[in-house]
């Protein structure tokens, strides 16, 4: 704030009396709280999200928002033609037909924008946190937020749960540890720190847990005074809970039919399939990472080679999205679950540029205008949020800021998007101004 | 600094009736009169992240050997002059792990475990500023993060680099090792309970656990370099070496051959027990 700022917002706060903070809360007057969200007809019915992240950098004229078909690579625009939808006049690429016909339960977001370009991982951190970082604080992750709003939503389960590799990008930030995730890199593994230990037979996993349980118990019986160790025996003995097999078979995809695993495909598609069993089991934010970077090299990010084995990935994601929301139509969950497809940024429609990393013919980065999607969750689906113009570089209509994609995803929850949180003495509001995407909850 | 005895200032210090008054938890102190909460003993207190670590691989004597800490970016330097953040031997050298690419090329599995339990415990891998208050607060995945990965992996496995191979060959008897086993992980002396417990797991087997003649305690040869780099990381092999490396992580440290391997893994676990008791992280 400025100090010309400062002075009038004192000013006007003293004309309204609320200096007087013995009577009124300053945070009432603040001139950086959050506005107030506007009433909306529409409440969010989702109670999980399953939020799917497309690292690297999702081309949005190659995938939700096909423009003009490129023909070559001189010529700027779309590598795939357009297919129609479920929803009229609203175009995918060819490799979403699986998803095309389901569109109907799919917002798209075409106006997703911020000015994070050049770094990845910058740009993951905006789209994770919703904010840029700051110099004295580290902001939580949406799925952080998640899980200190909402917890699990049921015994002996964590609430945020990320399949992909530990980000600060992904952690609670000053919410501090007991909200970050449970992580795992491999479905088959199961998530680090609940699976047992590599080669460890029962019996003496057994025999660990018998030895631990009675040095834990004497030594809560030795200090019954102390609330910290209290704390964190308990916290240990709810850890033994997390290891039980109610929980620990939630990760056991085996139990599903062939067919069922066949629809969702491949890696990404089982950790999808991962994904809805978690949030059938109480999970309430589930992170699914789409970057493996042996299925094309380079992921999302389609630099050079990357982008002529997009359509590879396209075609997974495709099949895991089709085949999720389906299952969580037919399960009777679609309504009470959130999908989220983002990703950290979008690229141009230019081939080659720039020549030192696109030289062989992929894209560069692009955060003016990017594509989203959000399906279930009991919102006003079956639209297209925002347009871009001819070749999607730039919004041509609603845009839709990163905040603004957050308050969307809290609203849906049942969060309001401008409580405020604290990072120590210093309130902090759920979301930076955002303001749920009206058109959803009507 | 002449005449200047350390031993003696630190004998004063430990015999002073401050230093041996018993330790006093938050509650007790914040219920004592004001003259008495100034000096009336210790606070009893958590490990920090940092202590937790140092003090899990002090204990069982090996080194960190971790990976170096960030990529050769364009894996052209000789190691010399690689520019990364170097080969982390104590906790507070450590940083992020996350490159924010979710790419299996770029993992660093065995610094990852040691983080993962450093998370856990309050420690921050994004720090813009530094924090002088930690989140201490308790959750269920510390003890299951610990006990599942870096305790059992690396810490209590009795391999040839570990301190606790050498106490588990050299002991007399079953009584004498388990004593000095909580000595050394405890800093105590067991109660009754407890020896009759530890007794009855390591007597059986404990006088033919001796394989061979005496170890002599090696420097396991470390692993972790290996040829993936940033410039080289999106090629199939990159991948493969990273995915075996993680595999090599999750199975831990080679198991030592001294040992008989049915006692041995009962000693493991007595060793794993004792060092995952909410006991060894709260001091004094």
């Amino acid at each position: 704030m400025k100090r010309r700022q400062y002075l009038q917002w004192m000013g006007s706060a003293a004309a309204l009396g609320c200096l007087n903070t013995s009577v009124v809360k300053p945070a009432l007057c603040s001139p950086f709280q959050a506005p107030k969200i506007a009433p909306l007809s529409r409440v969010g019915t989702a109670d999980s999200c399953i939020f799917l992240w497309l690292g690297g950098g999702a081309c949005q004229i190659d995938t939700f928002d096909p423009k003009r078909l490129s023909t070559g690579r001189k010529d700027p625009g779309s590598a795939y033609a357009a297919i129609d939808t479920a929803i009229p006049g609203v175009q995918l690429c060819q490799h979403l037909s699986r998803t095309a016909k389901l569109l109907d339960r799919c917002a798209v977001v075409r106006s997703l924008h911020h000015n994070v370009v050049d770094e990845h991982a910058a740009a993951t951190n905006r789209v994770h946190t919703g904010r840029p970082p700051a110099d004295s604080t580290v902001y939580p992750s949406i799925g952080s937020i998640v899980s200190h709003q909402l917890g699990a939503n049921g015994d002996g389960v964590p609430a945020y749960v990320v399949a992909g590799y530990p980000s600060a990008s992904r952690g609670p930030g000053f919410l501090g540890a007991q909200y970050s995730y449970v992580y795992l890199t491999d479905t088959e593994l199961g998530p680090s720190g609940l699976r047992k230990p590599t080669g460890l037979s029962d019996a003496r996993n057994n025999r660990r847990a018998d030895l631990a349980a009675r040095l834990r118990g004497d030594f809560a019986r030795r200090n019954p005074e102390d609330e910290r160790i209290r704390d964190y025996v308990a916290a240990a003995e709810a850890g033994v809970k997390l290891t039980s097999p109610k929980f620990m078979s939630v990760f056991d995809l085996k139990s599903e039919s062939d067919t069922l695993r066949g629809a969702y495909g491949g890696e990404f598609g089982q950790r999808c399939l991962l994904a809805r069993r978690l949030v059938e089991s109480g999970v309430r934010f589930v992170e699914v990472s789409f970057n493996l970077n042996f299925i094309n090299g380079t992921g999302w990010m389609t630099h050079n080679e990357g982008q002529l084995q997009q359509h590879v990935l396209i075609d997974q994601l495709d099949q895991a999205i089709a085949a999720l929301l389906l299952d969580l139509e037919n399960r009777n969950r679609l309504d009470r679950t959130l999908v989220v497809v983002a990703t950290e940024f979008g690229r141009p429609p230019e081939f080659g540029r720039p020549p030192e990393f696109d030289g062989g013919g992929g894209r560069g980065h692009q955060s003016t205008a990017f594509s989203g999607l959000l399906a279930g969750g009991g919102l006003a689906l079956g639209q297209a949020i925002g347009t871009t113009d001819e070749l999607g570089r730039k919004i041509a209509s609603r845009p839709v800021s990163i905040p603004d994609f957050h308050a969307t995803i809290h609203r849906a929850l049942g969060i309001d998007p401008s409580e405020e949180l604290y990072d120590g003495d210093r309130p902090v509001p759920i979301t930076d101004r955002g303001q749920p995407i009206a058109e959803l909850f009507t | 600094m002449a005449g200047y005895d350390l031993k003696h200032a630190a004998r004063s210090i430990f015999l002073s009736q401050v230093y041996q008054s018993a330790a006093l938890n938050q509650k007790e102190i914040a219920s004592a009169k004001r003259s008495k909460q100034l000096a009336n003993g210790p606070a009893r207190r958590r490990l920090s992240a940092e202590q937790l670590i140092d003090s899990l691989f002090a204990m069982s004597g090996k080194a960190m050997d971790l990976e170096p800490m960030s990529l050769d970016p364009e894996g052209r330097r000789p190691p010399e002059q690689f520019l990364h953040l170097g080969f982390p031997s104590r906790a507070w050298q450590l940083a992020s792990t996350s490159t924010d690419r979710d790419r299996p090329a770029l993992m660093l599995p065995a610094l990852q475990q040691v983080s993962d339990v450093m998370m856990s415990f309050g420690w921050r891998d994004s720090r813009p500023t530094p924090l002088s208050v930690r989140d201490e607060s308790a959750s269920p995945l510390q003890s299951l993060i610990l006990g599942n990965g870096l305790a059992s992996t690396r810490i209590a496995r009795l391999s040839d680099d570990s301190l606790f191979t050498e106490l588990a060959w050299s002991a007399t008897a079953p009584r004498e090792l388990f004593e000095n086993l909580t000595l050394t992980v405890l800093g105590r002396t067991p109660t009754e309970e407890e020896r009759m417990a530890y007794e009855a797991l390591l007597s059986p087997g404990f006088s033919s656990r001796r394989l061979h003649r005496r170890p002599t305690l090696n420097p396991v040869a470390s692993h972790k370099r290996n040829a993936v780099s940033w410039a080289n990381h999106l090629v199939p092999e990159a991948t493969r070496i990273k995915l075996l490396l993680e595999q090599e992580i999750l199975r831990g440290d080679i198991p030592t051959q001294w040992l008989e391997s049915d006692w041995r893994d009962r000693m493991e676990d007595a060793i794993w027990s004792l060092m995952n008791s909410p006991e060894f992280l709260f001091v004094p």
